[in-house]
């Protein structure tokens, strides 16, 4: 009987939590910005998982090499987009395509630990500090105050100056940043009104201790907001990683901003300015990031209890 | 309200210490080589030992940081490194650079500010669909958009294609010596702090007057630039002036355009939540225009969480700075970080941090004391800690 009712309980919340996703949906899919974002996601999703199989299967590895690929039989490079090269060929003779394909994925792992890394940070900073307040507030604010003085950014180029790092790495250290700097300070004021709302009062006379306010109510409360900022903040991750890039410090890694970078750079050597390479990356590097704007902005829709009807 | 500030900048300066001592610490533990090294191919090895040793970096580190701190404390920042031994003071060269960045940050920002407000309100307040469509895009697109490649469009396009800009005026500007160019920019920047202070006091004269008279935004504006131009006058400054601003024109403009979007879509996002409260409602139910609902009402609401915005951004609209300035080759406080960054000049570097530092610090108190003074609560807040309510 017990385990019946246990079942049956499951069942049920499973059936709320399919419930609620698909409400979550329909209000997501009312924002049409929002799915245009998603699809770029997707697309980018594709680019990363079929360069691995299109240099496996398709192309020769001498030539489509994002590295050290040349192809002798295209005579002065860089070639505009050909049959053989759909974007074309960089001054030093590598296809244009395979090295846009190659870099998107380090940058998924770069964008995916930064962001993680910053909600995770940033919603433990604002739950304690709200929670706690006093001394606890106290330390965090002042991490805050560090981080915002120090702008992530910047830091990451002074970082980028001093040490190889890797996506992953870059990733992280940006989330943090972040975390403790922005989306700290932004879910650490939700969480204050959030903990003046009469339920948090009601938890604690019912008996509710810490744990329990903090991530039965409180975080629950912030998650919405959280993912957004979150989202907000791989936009940041982007342009620091391919500013790094920009200023030729991660020569060996492929990026989207190390594309642009050798693309200035060459054209001390040869003057044509080679325009496959610079609209591909540049436009690489905005709609990555705008496909998550994009995707913040569906997902601030899904947290506003407002639109729902 | 003062203790609270003072305890702002007292821990601001306290972080900032820490952060430019981690700094110093790290980039010579961590770095591989020194600033010698980097001009070693062509010197002896006894000549860079000289070197090293004119330059104090024979010493061991722990000595370094004392050295630099008691030079610190006596309000000396140290001298710039160079090949010939110790260069230029510091202290100089951040004055130098200081008004250049000023200039592009502070006009940038306001035009920015200026224009994205005006379009996030226009955009989010019953405008057709698709106008707010395509003003939200065309801000996206602005938004995301990688500094150095939009940098480059815009040099392109105004100086290879159009050539209505000078390329890199920042170096060939001044023929005249006796005329330096921060002193023009300081000289620039003062008078447009005058012109700006008298318009806002005759703007707040004449509603003082007459209740309902108001000076409108566009006449604001052309007052500041009269003055500003007739201040120029007034030094004897026109010529250089007017090439500075030509110089300026492409920074300025790219930063404007890069931040532009960012503010236009925060406003867009909190004016959207205020449409629907009861406050508008009540105020269009009394009969007020819809323009005057807008700009009176909904935009008034909207500013406070725009600032907070703001003050979180700052560092990130300034870090885009640094970008801009290293494309267009701005002779500012970014490039200079970054050189200094690049050769491992570690009097400068740990300068500029520390003068960028302070200058954050002091942009984010001025945004808190906006606030502040806009929202009320605070302020009943404030002085409920004092005691006074």
């Amino acid at each position: 009987m017990e385990r019946l009712e246990r079942k049956s309980r499951l069942r049920v919340t499973a059936e709320s939590l399919g419930k609620r996703g698909k409400e979550a949906w329909l209000i997501y899919r009312r924002n049409w910005m929002a799915v245009l974002g998603l699809a770029l996601l997707l697309l980018f999703s594709v680019m990363a998982l079929t360069h691995p199989f299109l240099m496996g299967r398709v192309w020769p590895e001498g030539i489509y090499d994002p590295i050290v690929g040349y192809d002798l039989d295209v005579l002065a490079h860089p070639s505009p987009p050909s049959a053989g090269h759909l974007l074309g060929t960089d001054t030093l003779g590598r296809d244009v395509l395979s090295i846009l394909l190659a870099a998107a994925r380090p940058t998924f792992v770069m964008v995916s630990a930064a962001a993680l890394a910053s909600a995770i940070i940033g919603t433990l900073m604002g739950a304690l500090s709200a929670y706690f307040r006093g001394w606890v507030d106290g330390v965090f604010a002042n991490l805050a105050d560090v981080a915002l003085l120090a702008p992530a950014p910047l830091v990451m180029v002074v970082i980028g100056f001093m040490l190889d790092v890797q996506p992953l790495e870059f990733g992280l250290l940006y989330g943090i940043l972040a975390g403790l700097g922005t989306v700290g300070v932004v879910l650490r004021s939700h969480a204050l009104s959030v903990m003046s709302k009469p339920f948090i009062e009601a938890s604690r006379v019912a008996g509710g201790g810490a744990l329990h306010i903090i991530f039965g109510h409180l975080i629950p409360h912030l998650l919405p907001l959280a993912a957004v900022n979150m989202m907000l903040v791989v936009t940041g991750a982007i342009f620091a990683n391919g500013f790094v890039g920009f200023l030729g410090l991660s020569r060996a890694q492929l990026n989207w901003g190390t594309m642009i970078y050798d693309a200035f750079t060459y054209m001390g050597i040869n003057e044509t300015i080679p325009w496959n390479v610079l609209l591909t990356s540049a436009s690489a590097i905005s709609l990555f990031a705008a496909a998550f704007y994009l995707v913040a902005g569906g997902l601030h829709d899904v947290a506003d209890p407002r639109q729902r009807k | 309200m003062i203790g609270y500030l003072a305890r702002r900048v007292v821990s601001g300066l306290v972080t900032l210490f820490l952060f430019v001592s981690l700094v110093f610490f790290a980039t010579q533990a961590v770095l591989p080589g020194d600033f010698v090294s980097q001009y070693a191919i062509g010197l002896s090895t006894r000549e860079s030992e000289e070197m090293r040793h004119t330059l104090g970096l024979d010493l061991p580190l722990g000595e370094r940081y004392l050295q630099w701190l008691g030079q610190l404390l006596h309000g000396d920042l140290g001298r710039s490194f160079s090949i010939e031994g110790a260069g230029p003071p510091v202290a100089e060269i951040i004055l130098q650079t200081l008004p250049a960045t000023l200039l592009v940050f502070g006009l940038g920002t306001a035009i920015a500010f200026l224009g994205g407000q005006w379009l996030g309100r226009v955009a989010s307040w019953r405008s057709p669909k698709w106008f707010s469509g395509t003003a939200t895009l065309g801000a996206i697109t602005l938004y995301t958009s990688f500094p150095p490649w939009l940098a480059f469009l815009l040099v392109y396009l105004f100086v290879l294609k159009l050539d209505l800009l000078p390329a890199n005026a920042t170096r060939a500007m001044f023929r005249q010596p006796q005329v330096s160019q921060p002193q023009v920019m300081n000289q620039m920047l003062l008078t447009l702090l005058v012109a700006l202070a008298i318009t806002l006091a005759a703007a707040w004269g004449v509603h003082r007057l007459r209740r309902r008279w108001r000076l409108s935004t566009i006449v604001q504006l052309a007052l500041i630039l009269l003055l500003w131009v007739g201040a120029w006058l007034v030094y004897d400054i026109v010529p250089y002036a007017t090439e500075t601003m030509r110089a300026a024109a492409l920074p300025i403009l790219i930063y404007s355009l890069l931040s532009f979007g960012e503010i236009m879509l925060i406003v867009r996002t909190t004016m959207a939540d205020t449409v629907d409260e009861q406050f508008i409602q009540t105020a269009l139910a009394k009969g007020l225009k819809s323009s005057q609902v807008r700009d009176r009402h909904a935009a008034r609401a909207a500013i406070l969480p725009v600032i907070s915005r703001l003050v979180i951004s700052l560092p990130y609209l300034f870090t885009g700075m640094v970008m801009i300035e290293q494309t267009v080759g701005w002779s500012g406080m970014g490039t200079t970080l970054l050189y200094a960054l690049g050769v491992q000049n570690v009097p400068l570097m740990t300068g500029m941090i520390l003068a960028i530092g302070i200058f954050s610090l002091l942009t984010r108190l001025g945004l808190d004391l906006i606030q502040v003074s806009l929202d009320p609560r605070l302020r009943v807040a404030s002085a409920a800690r004092r005691g006074l309510l």
